[in-house]
Formats: C-alpha cells, sequence, structure tokens
C-alpha cells in the first residue's frame, strides 16, 4: 500500500505536474512515473531501502540514479532525487501513484477496468471500447483484469461507479432476496 | 413429517425467482485506505452524504459515514472491523442508517441494528423502517404535556411529577438505585397495558455488562412487562459505534409509537456512558477535543436525541403534517401520541458540575437527583428532594394528588434544614418540634422497596396521611406497618373510595372515609385488641 499522506503526496505531484507541462514532457512524464509505480510494486526491497534512516541520502540517490537511470527523463530522475535528499523518500510510491491520479484529472482522462472471468477476445474488445466510449463524455483508459472468481458475467469500473454484472453478484443478490423473504 | 418433491422445489424456485430484480444498477464505489479501532478511512465515496449508511464486503458489514474530509471519508464500522482489509471495495447505499420498527419487537431485546439478540428467532410480522437519525417535531406539531405519566414511585409522582411527553433526567452516582426507578417506572406501566392504555416502553442499555442486562430482562419477565417493552441492549463488548448509536435506535422505535398515536416511554441508561463512547470514536476521527477531551459536538448529539419525546399534537389534521416522517409511516401517522424520555447519567462523587451532567441537566425538563449518603442512611428510593426538579410534570400531576401533595416538597425542604439544626440544639420550641415530628413521619412514608411500584390511589392516600398530620401519635417504626395496614383496609372495607380516587375524585365524603379508617386502623395498631394477636406459646 503507497504511503497514504494524500494531501501531501498529491502536492508533490503537482509540483511534478506543472514543471512537466512547462518542459513540454508531459506524456513522457506519465509513462515514467507508470513504471516506477511498476518497479514499487515489484520490488518491496526497494521501498524498504527509501524509508531506512540507516542508509545515507546519498546512498539512496545512488540506488535510483542505477535503477531509473537509462530509463527515466532526466527531469524526472532529477525530480525524485530532490525528494530522497529532502528527506521524503518514504514517500516516494505515493507520489508516483498520486500522480497517476492528479494527471488523468488534469488531462480528463477516466480510468475505465472492464473485469470478466476469462479474457477477452479482440471481438468483444472492440465492443467493450465502443460501449465505454459511449458512458462518458471524456477521453478514457481502458485498463482488463481477468478474474475467475466471478464466474461469469463482466463488472464494469468507471471512476469510482461501478456496474457488476457478474454471475457471482446476482447469485449473491439472489441469495439475499431469499433470506429477507 | 410429509414428504417433499423435487418437482415442488424446482417450482417454488421459479416462482421466488421469477419476482426476483435480475437488473443490476450502477453502483458508486470506494476504497479502504486505513482501517483499525472500528473505524475505516476510505477514498473515493465522493457523492455519499454525511450520515449515510455504507455497505462493506458485500453486506457482510455496514458501516456509517461521518468524516467528510478533502481527500477521503471516515466512516465507523458497525461490527468487527477484521472482516475488513486495505483494498476492500465497499459500496454506498444512498440510504441513512435505519431500523425496522413495529409491534412484533415487544417483548424482545435486539442490538442497535434492531436484529434480535434473544435467540427467540427472527422478527414475525409488519415492520417499519424507521431512522436512526431524525429531525425533532416542530413547534407546531406539539402540544404542552397534559398527562401524567405514573412511575408508582410514591416520592416522584407526588412532588417531582413526569408528565408524557417530558424528558426528566435520573441522576445520581453508581449504586444509588438509578435503573432501579427506571425499572420500577416501566414495571407500574402493567395496569394501563392491561386496561388497554398501554405505555409503550423501551430500555436502552448502553455500555452496560451482559449479565446486567440479562438480570433486568429476567425481572420484566418476572413481572409480566416484558410484553409491551422492548430493551435495546449494546453492551461494553459493543463497537463503540453501535454503543453510542444505542439511544438513536431506542428514539426511532419510540417514535414508530409517537407518531401512530401511542404512548411510549424511552429510558437511556446511560448517556454517560454514550458520551465516553462518543468521544473514543471522534478523537479516532481526529475531530478535535474539547472539554474533559468530548468533542464539541457532544451536546448536540444528546440534545438532539432528547429533543425527540414530544408530545404529538391531539389535531389528527395538524399532526398529520408532520416533518420528517418516514415514508413507511406516512398514512399511518395519528396526533395525540407521547414519548417520554428518561435519560440517566451517572456522577462521579456527586459531582454535578461535570460537563455531561449539566449539559444534559440543561436539556431536560427537570432532574431527580439520588444521593449515596441518603441511600446509606435507607432512605429509599434516595431522591434529594430539595434540587430534584420537574420543570413541566406539575401540569401534567392529577387534581387529587395536586391537592393532597402541594405542600409536600415544601415541607420536606424545610425538614431538611431544620434537621440539620436539631442536630446540635436539644431543646426545640414546640412549632420546630412539630415540623421535625412530620417531616421524619414524611420520609418513612415516601420509602418504598423496590419492584413495588403503587397505583396512584394508594399513593395519593398514603400521602394525604403524611401530610395532614395524621399520623403525629404514631412512632415511626411502625408507619411502614400502618401503610400496609391502611392498603388492606382501604382495599377490603372501602374499594369504591378507592376507585372513585383513582379517576380523580376527592370530595369531602371521601376524605371523610378515609380519615375515619386511619383512625380505626391507628388504633388497631397502638391498642391491639385481644383476637387480633397471635397466641403466646407457652413453655
Amino acid at each position: 500500500m503507497p504511503h497514504n499522506n494524500h494531501i501531501l503526496n498529491k502536492r508533490y505531484a503537482r509540483a511534478l505536474l506543472s514543471l512537466a507541462e512547462e518542459n513540454n514532457i508531459l506524456e513522457r512524464s506519465y509513462l515514467d512515473m507508470r513504471k516506477v509505480c511498476e518497479a514499487f510494486a515489484n520490488n518491496k526491497e526497494l521501498l524498504i531501502i527509501l524509508k531506512s534512516p540507516m542508509i545515507r541520502t546519498a546512498k539512496k540517490q545512488g540506488v535510483l540514479t542505477h535503477l531509473f537511470g537509462n530509463i527515466l527523463h532526466p527531469l524526472v530522475l532529477r525530480y525524485m532525487t530532490i525528494i530522497v535528499r529532502k528527506q521524503r523518500g518514504n514517500m516516494l510510491d505515493g507520489i508516483a501513484s498520486a500522480y497517476l491520479i492528479v494527471y488523468k484529472q488534469y488531462l480528463g482522462i477516466e480510468e475505465v477496468k472492464l473485469t470478466t472471468a476469462m479474457p477477452l477476445d479482440e471481438e468483444l474488445r472492440t465492443r467493450a471500447l465502443t460501449a465505454a466510449k459511449k458512458l462518458t463524455p471524456h477521453q478514457i483508459e481502458f485498463i482488463e483484469e481477468v478474474d475467475p472468481s466471478i464466474i461469469g458475467g463482466f463488472i464494469l469500473n468507471l471512476g469510482e461507479k461501478q456496474y457488476n454484472a457478474s454471475v457471482k453478484h446476482r447469485l449473491q443478490r439472489f441469495k439475499k432476496h431469499l433470506y429477507h423473504k | 413429517m410429509a414428504e417433499i418433491k423435487p418437482s415442488e422445489i424446482s417450482a417454488i424456485l421459479r416462482q421466488e425467482m421469477a419476482g426476483f430484480q435480475m437488473e443490476t444498477e450502477l453502483e458508486e464505489t470506494g476504497t479502504v485506505l486505513q482501517v483499525g479501532d472500528g473505524i475505516a478511512r476510505i477514498y473515493g465515496l465522493t457523492n455519499a452524504w454525511s450520515g449515510e449508511m455504507i455497505r462493506c464486503n458485500d453486506d457482510a458489514m455496514t458501516g456509517v459515514l461521518l468524516n467528510l474530509e478533502e481527500d477521503n471519508a471516515g466512516i465507523v464500522l458497525l461490527g468487527d472491523s477484521r472482516n475488513l482489509k486495505e483494498g476492500d471495495l465497499v459500496k454506498r447505499t444512498g440510504r441513512i442508517v435505519s431500523v425496522k420498527a413495529g409491534e412484533p419487537l415487544l417483548g424482545r431485546v435486539v442490538n442497535t441494528l434492531g436484529h434480535p439478540i434473544d435467540g427467540k428467532g427472527p422478527l414475525e410480522g409488519e415492520l417499519f423502517e424507521m431512522p436512526l437519525e431524525r429531525k425533532a417535531p416542530g413547534v407546531i406539531y406539539r402540544q404542552p404535556v397534559n398527562e401524567p405519566l405514573q412511575t408508582g414511585i410514591k416520592a416522584i409522582d407526588a412532588m417531582i411529577p413526569i408528565g408524557r411527553g417530558q424528558r426528566e433526567l435520573i441522576i445520581g452516582d453508581r449504586q444509588t438505585g438509578k435503573t432501579a426507578i427506571a425499572i420500577d417506572t416501566i414495571i407500574n406501566q402493567r395496569s394501563f397495558f392491561e386496561k388497554g392504555d398501554p405505555v409503550y416502553c423501551i430500555y436502552v442499555a448502553i455500555g452496560q455488562k451482559g449479565s446486567t442486562v440479562a438480570n433486568i430482562v429476567e425481572h420484566l419477565e418476572k413481572h409480566d412487562a416484558m410484553k409491551y417493552t422492548v430493551v435495546v441492549s449494546a453492551t461494553a463488548s459493543d463497537p463503540a459505534a453501535m454503543q453510542f448509536f444505542a439511544p438513536f435506535t431506542g428514539a426511532a422505535i419510540g417514535e414508530f409509537f409517537r407518531d401512530t398515536g401511542r404512548h411510549a416511554l424511552v429510558i437511556f441508561d446511560d448517556l454517560s456512558k454514550q458520551a465516553v463512547s462518543y468521544r473514543e470514536v471522534s478523537l479516532l476521527l481526529r475531530r478535535p477535543p474539547g472539554r474533559e477531551a468530548y468533542p464539541g459536538d457532544i451536546f448536540y448529539l444528546h440534545s438532539r436525541l432528547l429533543e425527540r419525546a414530544a408530545k404529538i399534537i391531539s389535531s389528527q389534521d395538524i399532526a398529520q403534517q408532520m416533518n420528517d416522517i418516514p415514508e413507511s409511516i406516512k398514512d399511518m401517522v395519528k396526533g395525540g401520541g407521547s414519548l417520554t424520555a428518561l435519560p440517566i447519567v451517572e456522577t462521579q462523587a456527586g459531582d454535578v458540575s461535570a460537563y455531561i451532567p449539566t449539559n444534559v441537566i440543561s436539556i431536560t425538563d427537570g432532574q431527580i437527583f439520588l444521593e449515596s449518603n441518603l441511600f446509606n442512611a435507607g432512605i429509599r428510593p434516595a431522591i434529594n428532594v430539595g434540587v430534584s426538579v420537574s420543570r413541566v410534570g406539575g401540569n401534567a400531576q392529577m387534581k387529587a394528588m395536586k391537592k393532597v401533595a402541594g405542600t409536600l416538597k415544601i415541607d420536606q425542604a424545610q425538614y431538611r434544614e431544620l434537621e440539620a439544626f436539631a442536630k446540635f440544639g436539644s431543646d426545640l420550641d414546640p412549632t420546630t418540634q412539630a415540623v421535625l415530628d412530620k417531616g421524619a413521619r414524611n420520609v418513612e412514608i415516601l420509602k418504598q422497596g423496590q419492584y413495588k411500584p403503587l397505583p396512584v390511589e394508594e399513593q395519593i392516600i398514603l400521602i394525604y396521611c403524611g401530610t395532614k398530620g395524621l399520623l403525629m401519635e404514631l412512632p415511626l417504626n411502625k408507619i411502614q406497618r400502618f401503610e400496609s395496614e391502611i392498603i388492606n383496609h382501604m382495599q377490603q372495607k372501602h374499594p369504591d373510595v378507592l376507585k372513585s380516587v383513582r379517576f380523580g375524585v376527592w370530595d369531602d365524603e371521601s376524605v371523610q372515609t378515609i380519615e375515619e379508617a386511619v383512625k380505626a386502623v391507628i388504633q388497631n395498631i397502638l391498642h391491639p385488641q385481644k383476637e387480633d394477636e397471635a397466641p403466646e406459646i407457652k413453655e
């Protein structure tokens, strides 16, 4: 779970956003931050290093440069080293995930997540995409997830709204219907 | 047992399926950021209202949204917080927290959510959804208190009368008989229930031991009082949120009776424990603490709760337009109902100037103050007459009782004052001595055992004997005996007088009958005739 001081996370994220806009690297910064998020999600050790007060700041900065030096835009990397220098390295994961939210908010992109029991085939995907585009006037980012536990049907998440048409949910509702008769 | 055919089962299932809505609707969701200590912080739920019920884990648990902050929402969980994890999805319901109220609740013990916890199976019969938080009836839908609520306790009905729709605080240290007064009042409503004019009782136990609640229920059952009583229990082991919502559940159940034109009595035992659990939740939600670390809205918490006790106007047309009537009882609203509240507050070492006691004293229409030194001196109920008041109940008191007990309160206050002096001086003038003698006898008369509420006509007769000074020749230790004998005498020889007094008749004729009866009984106690005496056993 990312660091959960949301007000602080967003504040740092907004700083990067305006910096990225000035330097015309909005899209690049977003992709970079997604990579950072993935890195944090896949490597618990990375956060442990950044959180540890035993490890000196210079070492932490070195780790970041080694890891991300070739992948990230230099500006994004410098931004991250500044945060570490200011003793906020422990928040880096939270800032990265907050950046994704702030970025989408800024550009008016809405996240649409479709959960199905089986992977979508090409035809279904295009149908789902066109259907999702009708739901919102905003630009959308389409995410697919496969979760066999829903048995069948689909769950559509649009921002914080959810349209649950899974077989599992229907069975649960039917059970409740029988109980409360 | 009859055989069940599989075909029948599938037919029934198909029937059930037919009535089941398969449509799914758009739901609004949020994710759990943090959970612990009975509260959870949620990301999302941007459209949710304060006070809205939130479903967690597909209805396994409910929560109530209390804090709306810039970047998250704080909810309190009405259940075990271990059932919820970080990252779980929670959903809006669009409904405010509510309980199902109705006649089937009578005789049952339920928790804060209105679910039975007495092991007697599910509630059967028609239930109506009542919101826990509801605005109290406005000024035009109310009327002044005009009917008495008989507690069956002499000291209260005579000196601190309570009217239906009043809020009377019962305050005192631990072990001074606060709950006893409440329970006796419930028991005393039995005769009204049997007569077909019931006062439905709701006893809300907040933060008490489970064994204490079980004990109370047992006593109520023993006195046949559960038939018209609902017990709402949030014991000390329940989550703090369940404890501080419990009085609201009691009020919601009471409102069902009140708004359908009936009388109800709700007892909150006790509000100091409720305030403590509200403080706990508030501090966990990081609301700023104020005096004694209670949150700033603790006064509002109690005032909005007690404001719901009311006497509804008897005009049917106006009552039907009452504000904030729940949808479920919209066409059942009747005027003339009432909800009386008896909140209980526990003080520490008699300190009524602490935060919660002063608050609740100022909200209520009077208080019954119980003292431990009176209790220990054997004066039970241990009511301190001097500081106990009822600000509105006097209007509702029965005419006969008012006439008889009019001076009792002042007499007793005077007696208390003189008593302190008399402890030092030995020579007293006759007037002082008379006040002291009469006062001491009145104190004896006002004593009353637990679970022994008296009907109003018997109370009137006993208090008449005291205030009129008919017992001056009787020694103090014979008063208890006199009480039972005069009641017996009246029941056997003059049942008609008792009956007319019950209906408020207090004329010269009945007074004369009573005085003669009193004289006869006193005579009998002081100079017993031979045949009345128990035969002596000779060795």
